[in-house]
């Protein structure tokens, strides 16, 4: 009972002095609408106008025809004609444009004789990104006009009722429209609560440490596990503030639906949440001060945001890296986020989730609790 | 569970030793601390005063020996020695960004001052500290001295029967030292025990009883009186012209312990009970030195400590 007081007492401490920290309250309420602003409308991984320069050697109406109907697919924007190779060369080192299409001189009587023609397409490959996209659409737009050419061909041969053989319907769930939003704003829950629970809490240790007080708690008649509860117990719903603030603010501005449940989502939270505490509770043992603190939570911030998928497709990864990924929570709270928010899945969809950030957080929580002793040395 | 023992010593070691790797920073100190005093443990900086009193609050286990504080084993029953001892270090150890009444309350609520009680108690540290104008202050804003008094109590608000004082005075101006130690004597005379450390000298006499550490070893333990006198010192002061060529002279004989310089005074200690007045003229006069004022001074624990770490540096 003494303890569970002890307890509140530390908690409503750690309060008193959030209130006072201006700064530290500014920093945890703004920086979830700051990111979530910035990752929202800056990142952008689907490339649409690509700057384009045409070398049309053939100057038909065929082959202007296939131009503007690469134009129209919306991926590329035509910057310019050239009229030999040193101008492509030019266009693309001097970033003017970043894909060059060649058409050769005989292509419109190529397609009239039914030869093949051999339509060029230079890709700026600095950007790897952009090759991809930039290759892909021109391809899929190329083999549909070669189908519907030859199905014409066939049709004018005689040959009744020739139809396309095969036709792919891509039906894209939970994000038709492909936007990036959609896609970045649950992730950034799950980044967001990283970087402020691990810092929190490795700070706010690092700092009683600093100033003395540690020691004077130490002293005290304070248990280890109710020291630890009560420090950051205030830092857990600050965690879930942060959260509601940037499902919210996702949801007003980037339009972001919450398909699944809510009370799932924030129950399932609590312990990733917890496990970044374990974290954060982890550095501030090894931190002699809160700068030390502060540079160990950034340290660990960027394999999070690297390797957890939130920027990068985990299947795209090598082994090992997806073998590091699997012991981060947030690689597993991503899933369960991007799932209740997008995809409105069930407890049973997430229960692999919820054993693997059960058992991280165990095994930090004993880790973290082994280090942090209530004796000084 | 082991009940406390019945004794007047409220503090009591045997052979308490503590390593850091191969560093000994304690060795074997054997002491007992009776109910109710003043008790000082002197010595100079990185002696293992600080490291002493560690273990005696249970924050720090010792490697060799053992210990009870109130009647407790220091390394089984550390958690029952925390809730029956008040404990405050040079650092202050307050939270800047909280008021002195929060700060108060906070530990207050801590050490488990049952809730009715605590308006009270808080009120009377408050007044008996002479924080009631300063209570809604930021511990932060407040000067040295002052931070002192709310640290010192912090560190009484439950009432605890043994205090532990880790340099308490230290960086604090002089005004204030002395207001410390009227605090310090009201505390004692209400019946807690003071454990303190400390390495000033003046501070040192106004202990009931002291020891001295150096190099983590119990040199000396007693009453200042006990102290000084088992050093066998005798203390002369002179005024002369040349006073640096009367300490290089008066330096070269044997029984001359130590020579200060005190403004235009310089300060001789002999050794074995040999009169110094005697010494001092034939050495002076044989020099050649003029002497304008000569008597007989009081012994002080300085010139005890001064003599026993010299005995000690040259054994070693």
């Amino acid at each position: 009972m003494t303890g569970i007081l002890r307890t509140l007492v530390i908690a409503w401490k750690e309060l008193l002095q959030l209130r006072r920290d201006r700064l530290t309250m500014a920093m945890m309420f703004m920086l979830p609408i700051v990111q979530l602003t910035l990752f929202g409308y800056a990142i952008n991984t689907d490339v649409r106008h690509i700057p384009t320069v045409v070398y049309d050697q053939d100057g038909s109406a065929a082959s202007r025809d296939l131009a503007h109907s690469l134009e129209a697919t919306g991926f590329y924007d035509l910057v310019g004609h050239v009229s030999d190779y040193d101008e492509i060369q030019r266009s693309l080192r001097s970033s003017k444009a970043r894909v060059a299409l060649i058409i050769p001189p005989n292509y419109a009587s190529d397609l009239v004789r039914g030869r093949t023609a051999h339509v060029q397409l230079v890709v700026d490959g600095s950007d790897p990104q952009v090759v991809a996209s930039a290759t892909n659409t021109a391809a899929s737009m190329v083999t549909a006009r070669s189908s519907t050419l030859l199905v014409t061909k066939l049709q004018r041969a005689g040959a009744g009722g020739v139809a396309m053989p095969i036709e792919l319907e891509p039906n894209t769930w939970y994000n038709p429209d492909l936007r990036t939003a959609v896609f970045i704003v649950p992730g950034l829950v799950g980044v967001i609560l990283t970087m402020t629970m691990v810092m929190l809490t490795a700070m706010a240790l690092a700092r009683e440490r600093e100033r003395g007080t540690l020691e004077q708690l130490i002293v005290s008649p304070v248990r280890k596990l109710g020291l630890v509860i009560g420090k950051i117990v205030p830092y857990v719903a600050i965690g879930y503030v942060q959260m509601s603030l940037i499902l919210l603010v996702g949801w007003l501005i980037f339009d972001v639906p919450i398909r699944g449940s809510i009370g799932l989502l924030y129950g399932l939270a609590s312990l990733f949440i917890a496990a970044n505490l374990a974290i954060g509770l982890f550095f501030s043992t090894l931190a002699r001060t809160q700068q030390q603190a502060m540079q160990m939570s950034f340290f660990f911030l960027l394999p999070n945001i690297l390797l957890s998928g939130f920027m990068f497709p985990f299947e795209a990864m090598p082994r090992p890296a997806q073998i590091l990924a699997l012991g981060l929570p947030l690689t597993h709270f991503l899933r369960v986020v991007r799932g209740i928010v997008l995809k409105g899945s069930v407890f049973a969809d997430l229960a692999p989730q919820l054993v693997a950030m059960a058992a991280i957080l165990v095994a930090l929580v004993l880790f973290a609790s082994a280090r942090f002793t209530k004796k000084l040395v | 569970m082991s009940a406390p023992a019945q004794t007047t010593a409220i503090v009591e070691t045997e052979h308490l030793s503590r390593h850091f790797g191969s560093l000994v920073a304690v060795r074997d100190v054997s002491l007992s601390v009776q109910r109710g005093e003043i008790f000082g443990v002197l010595g100079p900086n990185g002696a293992g005063k600080s490291t002493t009193i560690r273990m005696l609050c249970g924050i720090l286990d010792p490697t060799g020996g053992r210990g009870t504080v109130v009647g407790y084993d220091i390394a089984r029953d550390a958690e029952k020695i925390k809730q029956r001892i008040g404990y405050m270090t040079q650092r202050f150890s307050l939270y800047e960004d909280l008021s002195v009444i929060e700060n108060l309350r906070f530990y207050a609520g801590i050490y488990g001052v049952a809730w009715k009680k605590r308006k009270a108690r808080v009120d009377a540290v408050l007044s008996s500290s002479g924080l009631e104008q300063r209570k809604d202050q930021l511990a932060g804003t407040l000067s040295g001295g002052w931070k002192q008094r709310v640290a010192l109590a912090c560190a009484t608000i439950h009432e605890p029967p043994l205090l532990f004082l880790d340099e308490p005075t230290a960086g604090v101006d002089p005004v204030s030292r002395r207001d410390f130690w009227e605090q310090i004597h009201a505390i004692a005379s209400q019946g807690t025990t003071v454990l303190l450390t400390t390495h000033y000298m003046d501070e040192a006499e106004r202990c009931h009883r002291l020891s001295f550490i150096f190099r983590g070893t119990l040199l000396d333990v007693g009453t200042p009186d006990e102290i000084v006198a088992r050093r066998h010192l005798q203390v002369a002061e002179l005024e002369v012209e040349r006073a640096t060529d009367a300490a290089a002279l008066l330096r070269t004989r044997p029984e001359v312990e130590e020579v200060a310089h005190y403004g235009h005074t310089l300060r001789v200690a002999v050794r074995g009970g040999a009169d110094p007045e005697r010494i001092v003229r034939e050495v002076l006069e044989g020099g050649g030195v003029a002497v304008d004022s000569l008597r007989r001074s009081r012994v002080t624990v300085e010139d005890a400590f001064v003599a026993m770490v010299r005995a000690e540096a040259e054994a070693a």
